[in-house]
């Protein structure tokens, strides 16, 4: 009885695996199945999703094409998941140039009705193309038919006349994927790098088999990517820059083209970092615009004629090209008009402004070159692909090692404090050879805050006093990209509302002086910062500036805590006590930091005659904490909070 | 010398102003200060100029001249026009001027950039819009846009909205409706008064301007900006909307043509479906449970998808076709909904509203209006309403997307203005009773039941759709972010959609609550609902206040007090009373280690004059202050 059973259940087994997912045909089960056993707070998953990418030979044309095969088949398990029963299919559609096109669209839409498997077809009308502008259009399709516990299916084909770029495989999406089934056919004259990214690696195998175009026999290279029950990466957890940096894929960079056995040509492209820089400085729209000079040649002469030295002369040329161009908010490593048209009309992309401010600096005789890297959106450039790159600084190097990075494309931005989305690890400095090498790009500086505070407790309970708050470095550019065109008034009351205190008086400092911090000096006055319980006064030590929130809520953490730089908060608050009190309580002091010297938390309450002196520092020496500190991080942010929270009592004498 | 020499500077720049303002004065040097006052743009010279050459020919001519002062005026400089397959753009242009009205960027026509004017909730429409995307390089600047277009569509006639929003001041704005062949028309002002706005009206001519009006400021907790700003509308009594004629003078005429020509014979419905729906009600009598089940079987068997082409924009879907493929916008859904209500033999009515943000059709000018369509039940004179784009909303539940405000009824005799129902004050109840466990420690767990009613219903009821990690984010995240430690340790959450209750049973532990130090033991008594909302300060209010929703809180809880530890002290009653609510506390003792905490607070829908928002504000920071009220309890001597 026992053995016949097993048997069973291993051929039960068997069937799942070697089920093959026939297009228009589900199973009962897949119906029946109320949530995806796994995760069971999944809305849909894939249950089945393949993708087979292959050339093809057009004879008319005498090229190869690539064609993208998707099958998707979804399990939808609740209302929540019906999203998933809508796609969009993206896909190159210039106005002038060489188009992709997608075809071939069939669905089914499959569900159970009395015990009984009903299948609803999708229909021709319901597929929309949509001309989404100059250079996209979109295949929107939305099934028919959807309910709880149905399971749909998609299939299309992507042709594609571009078949040096080979999009993409994603491994992991915002649902678990139950069955995965990926092939990439590459005949042999194309030969790509493959790198794996994010945190889910999927075994790759390879194979051959030969093609054939008329008499012409080549091997065709056969990738398979097989797996199952890949789990979701959701997009819902704070400080991540972006969740796609996370999510498991691979992807295709050409290396070589290879027809001479054809009695073509052999090209090469990139396949080390080294190659891949070489390859952006040759570019017509990076190199050579660097080499453009004419047209700011009277400006520049201006500016030297004052600024004499070489720290002058970096500072007056960066202040100029950022007043003189304007960011259009493109990121690129290629100028997008070119140097020249962006200098005369005054907007260019990142690659417009960065490679004129090298090529100024340059022509001023300083040591400026360009580095290339990938923003904090467009991920870590973990591998060497030209497609990892997408943003281009400048960089100066002086005589004595020193070196600062600048990016004139933030009008904040300061000689080593690049705006946040720049801070992604490390770049690449390409130098007028074409030869290329690393700099570190996030900064050593932390980004500081710091608080003073000098109040004084009147008889009647009210806390008056002033504040004085310095921001610097990242902190500065942050404040001033947020404020500095805000009106003064709306500054004003956005603060009242978020402290319990009223402002007498506002002034910033130094708001487009940005040699220097910012300062904000405050006069506030307030009623609700003293709490009266039965005669005893408690007051927060820190008043307004206490941490009441632990901003780490969560029991665990797959992904680093991303502050993009190092930073310290600094405060300071001295309170003089009312007449006719004395203190009968003050906190204890409080010393703790991170494993590794991470961060630190420094806390300290004193007394001295009528008047409380409060200190805190908070320190982080990274902007970025690995997943294995989240516990640690977490526990230190309990600690501060219940700490700061701590009160001083006062009695009455 | 050096007199002379400034005076020369500014001698020349006036002439230099004074040459280009003989062509244009685009110049923002002219603008005059009381106009820059809390303004972010000047709109300084917008025109449209609509001219109806027939029932089915319009032409409209606007041109938009704008200085954006700073970077948040950008957005009143959009440069953009929409077209569709009956509309077409004849003309278009823009020319950004600098600061002292130098040309510095022109657009023609070809530079505009061609996208689809598809939204978010919306899978496909045939509508597209040419835009320009500007990137200012220094502030004033100016911009002139110019479009025209052709339409045969003449159901919309561009109503005149000169103020568009806050922070934007307008030296000139201009309406001129041309209508030479004397096509018969109805028109509506409202706010003219208190604005300065010369009017000019004929049989054939239609002219309104507006001139010097300053910037209004954003307020918060006032009024919608609709209701001060003036406003023109106009509408012909005969028309053409996407090729379907039509004419009416009032609602009633409106929803006839809107009968006869939009919903008629759309709602028939397979002859396997209507066997469906008879089975499904057969033994049942009552036309309200019926319907409940109708609504219910619609609920499950559709989803929202939005599609718009052609005529689709006003027409739904036709009901056979929501049946098979079971999706709709809310026209198909809705008229899917009266077609099986109709098999049932329950009557219903296609229902016009606008959603979302509270707005009334217009009781006294019909034209088209609203943004989305809902069912009207008459029910005897107790109407239901039913909202047909979700399927989780409870049957007769209409929320804060639809409620209170006047709606179009479209019966096949004709259009019946209505209003749906309000949920007052009272009715947004949220009660929670709990006991709450201190220990020696410091530490809470509590057993509480927090029950809503009305809009606070409507708050909470999708909870019941979140999965487990996000309900429980949601708790310590959002409802009580201010208790640090907190943790959901068991849940049960009950969706009565029949009494239209939504019931959450809770066992929450609270990790370091009180303060403790070696002579007291400290903890705030309002533990799962405080309600720390102050309105912003204003030195000096403009805009009346408006409570936009009521609503009353009821919070019981039952103090244990930790091991060792004595009630010494418990305070004293407190109410709080005001015309926009009152708030009450009250303590009362069990026994030495136990004791109860009672607080109410209600607060009132309404409008209020402006000299009441200091009053307002008082009423609610004294509310909130005593919502920190923290008591003290001492170690048993």
């Amino acid at each position: 009885m026992k053995k016949s059973t097993l048997i069973l259940l291993l051929l039960c087994q068997f069937t799942l695996f070697s089920q093959d997912y026939k297009f228009g045909k589900v199973s009962k089960e897949e119906l029946e199945e109320k949530f995806y056993p796994l995760d069971s707070t999944a809305d849909a998953a894939y249950l089945y999703r393949s993708r087979r990418t292959y050339y093809d030979f057009i004879r008319q044309k005498g090229d190869f094409q690539l064609i993208t095969e998707i099958y998707e088949r979804i399990k939808i398990y609740t209302k929540e998941g019906f999203e998933k029963a809508t796609k969009s299919i993206a896909f190159y559609d210039p106005e002038n140039g060489e188009q992709e096109s997608v075809g071939a669209i069939k669905g089914y839409t499959h569900t159970l009705v009395n015990g009984k498997i009903e299948k609803e077809k999708l229909n021709k009308k319901s597929i929309f193309r949509e001309n989404k502008n100059k250079y996209t259009s979109i295949k929107k399709i939305t099934m028919p038919n959807v309910k709880e516990g149905c399971v749909i299916e998609i299939k299309y084909k992507l042709f594609s006349p571009y078949s040096r770029s080979i999009d993409e495989l994603r491994f992991q999406y915002e649902i678990p994927i139950k069955k995965l089934n990926y092939q990439i056919e590459i005949p042999e004259f194309y030969i790509f790098n493959k790198r794996s990214k994010g945190y889910y690696f999927v075994k790759m195998n390879q194979s051959s088999k030969s093609g054939s175009v008329g008499s012409t026999n080549f091997s065709i290279n056969v990738f398979t990517f097989k797996d199952k029950d890949i789990p979701a990466v959701r997009n819902d957890e704070p400080y991540v820059s972006s969740v796609y940096n996370y999510r498991g894929g691979m992807k295709f960079e050409l290396t070589q083209i290879d027809f001479l056995s054809l009695g073509g040509d052999l090209k090469t492209f990139s396949n080390t970092w080294e190659d891949v820089s070489k390859q952006i400085f040759k570019s017509s729209r990076f190199g050579s615009e660097l080499n453009k000079s004419n047209y700011y040649k009277e400006d520049l002469e201006k500016i030297v004629a004052v600024a004499k030295t070489p720290p002058q002369k970096l500072s007056a040329i960066f202040q100029f090209v950022k007043s003189k161009v304007k960011w259009n908010g493109y990121s690129s490593k290629y100028t997008d008009k070119g140097v020249r048209r962006a200098f005369k009309e005054r907007v260019g992309n990142v690659a417009d402004i960065n490679l004129m401010l090298t090529s100024m600096l340059r022509s001023a005789g300083l040591n400026a070159n360009p580095v290339i890297l990938s923003t904090r959106s467009n991920g870590f450039p973990v591998f060497p692909t030209i497609d990892g790159f997408n943003y281009v600084i400048s960089m100066v190097e002086f005589d004595n090692g020193a070196y600062v990075l600048l990016d004139a494309s933030e009008e904040f931005s300061l000689p080593n404090v690049l705006p946040q989305r720049a801070l992604n690890w490390n770049g690449r400095k390409v130098t007028k050879e074409g030869i290329s090498s690393w700099v570190k790009l996030n900064s050593s500086k932390h980004a500081t805050e710091e608080n003073h505070v000098i109040t004084k407790i009147s008889e009647d309970l009210i806390v008056k006093g002033l504040i004085r708050t310095k921001y610097n470095n990242l902190n500065a550019l942050n404040f001033r990209k947020n404020n500095n065109h805000i009106k003064e008034e709306s500054i004003i009351s956005k603060l009242e509302e978020t402290n319990s205190y009223e402002i007498e008086d506002f002034k910033v400092l130094n708001k487009t002086n940005l040699a220097k911090p910012i300062i904000r000096n405050i006069k506030f006055s307030s009623e609700d910062l003293i709490e009266d319980v039965n005669g005893k006064l408690y007051i927060e030590p820190l008043l307004f500036l206490t941490q009441h929130n632990n901003p780490f809520k969560l029991e665990e953490r797959k992904f680093p805590v991303d502050f993009s730089a190092p930073w310290k908060d600094k405060n300071i608050v001295t309170i003089e006590i009312p007449k006719g009190y004395k203190v009968e309580k003050i906190p204890e002091p409080l010393g703790i930091g991170l494993p590794d010297r991470l961060g630190l938390f420094r806390y300290q309450v004193t007394q001295k005659g009528n008047k409380i002196n409060a200190m805190s520092v908070l320190q982080f020496n990274t902007g970025m904490i690995a997943p294995q500190y989240y516990a640690a991080l977490k526990d230190f942010y309990g600690q501060l909070v219940k700490k700061e929270s701590e009160k001083i009592v006062l009695v009455k004498m | 010398m050096k007199k002379f020499f400034l005076l020369f500077i500014i001698v020349s720049t006036f002439s230099v102003v004074s040459i280009f303002s003989q062509k244009n004065n685009y110049s923002a040097l002219l603008i005059p200060s009381k106009l820059k006052e809390n303004a972010n743009a000047v709109v300084r010279d917008n025109s449209i100029e609509i001219t109806i050459e027939d029932v089915d020919k319009m032409i409209v001519y606007k041109r938009k001249i704008v200085t954006v002062l700073n970077k948040l005026g950008d957005r009143y400089a959009a440069m953009y026009e929409g077209y569709d397959n009956d509309t077409k753009i004849t003309k278009l242009s823009a020319v950004i001027y600098d600061a002292f009205g130098k040309q510095i960027k022109k657009y023609s026509k070809g530079k505009f950039l061609d996208v689809s004017a598809v939204d978010g909730g919306t899978l496909y429409s045939d509508s597209r819009v040419k835009y320009i995307d500007y990137t200012p390089i220094s502030y004033p600047y100016t911009i002139v846009f110019e479009s025209e277009y052709k339409t045969s569509t003449t159901g919309f006639i561009p109503w005149w909205f000169p103020i568009n929003g806050y922070y934007v001041s307008v030296e000139k704005s201009k309406y001129l409706l041309k209508n030479p062949n004397l096509i018969s028309w109805r028109k509506k002002t409202t706010n003219f008064k208190g604005h300065e706005i010369e009017v000019n009206e004929s049989d054939s001519e239609i002219s309104y301007s507006l001139i010097n009006q300053p910037a209004y400021k954003y307020e918060n907790q006032s009024i919608p900006f609709r209701e001060i700003s003036p406003k023109a509308l106009v509408t012909l009594n005969t028309f053409y909307l996407k090729g379907i004629s039509g004419n009416y003078t009032n609602w009633k005429e409106f929803g006839k043509w809107m009968y006869e020509r939009l919903l008629k014979g759309r709602d028939v419905l397979d002859e396997s479906t209507k066997t469906n729906i008879k089975e499904l009600v057969k033994n049942v009598e009552d036309p309200v449970k019926k319907a409940k089940l109708v609504y219910k079987y619609m609920q499950n068997k559709t989803r929202y998808i939005s599609v718009q082409v052609g005529i689709g924009g006003w027409e739904p879907i036709a009901a056979n076709q929501v049946d098979k493929v079971g999706y709709g916008d809310c026209k198909g859904l809705s008229n899917y909904t009266k077609a099986l209500l109709d098999v049932a033999g329950v009557t219903s009515y296609y229902t016009i509203v606008y959603a979302n943000e509270k707005r009334d059709i217009d009781r006294d000018f019909s034209s088209i209006q609203g943004n989305h369509i809902i069912i009207n039940i008459p029910n005897k004179g107790k109407d239901i309403w039913l909202e047909c784009t979700s399927q989780t909303t409870p049957f007769g539940f209409l929320g804060s997307f639809t409620n209170d405000r006047n709606v179009l009824v479209v019966t096949p005799e004709g259009g019946i203005i209505k209003r749906t129902t309000s949920y007052r004050d009272e009715v947004n109840l949220q009660t929670i009773k709990g006991e709450i466990q201190l220990d020696v420690t410091g530490n809470v767990s509590a057993k509480i039941k927090r029950i809503s009613k009305g809009l606070q219903y409507d708050d909470k009821f999708y909870y019941k759709t979140l999965t487990k990690d996000e309900l429980v984010k949601n708790y310590k995240s959002n409802v009580w972010s201010y208790n640090n430690n907190l943790e959901i340790e068991a849940y049960h959450l009950n969706n009565d959609k029949e009494n239209i209750v939504f019931t959450e049973d809770l066992d929450i532990s609270i990790k370091n609550y009180a303060s403790i130090n070696d002579k007291e033991y400290l903890f705030r008594v309002n533990v799962f609902n405080k309600e720390s909302y102050i309105p912003k300060r204003y030195r000096n209010r403009k805009l009346p206040l408006k409570i936009p929703r009521g609503y009353k809180d009821v919070d019981e809880y039952e103090f244990k007090l930790p091991e060792g530890y004595v009630l010494t002290f418990l305070p004293e009653e407190k109410e709080i009373k005001s015309k926009f609510g009152t708030y009450k506390v009250v303590f009362k003792k069990i026994d030495d280690t136990s004791f109860k905490y009672h607080k109410t607070i209600t607060i009132k829908e309404g409008e209020y004059p402006k000299e009441d928002y200091k009053a307002y504000r008082s009423f609610r920071r004294s509310i909130a202050k005593y919502e920190n009220l923290r008591i003290a309890i001492t170690k048993k001597q």
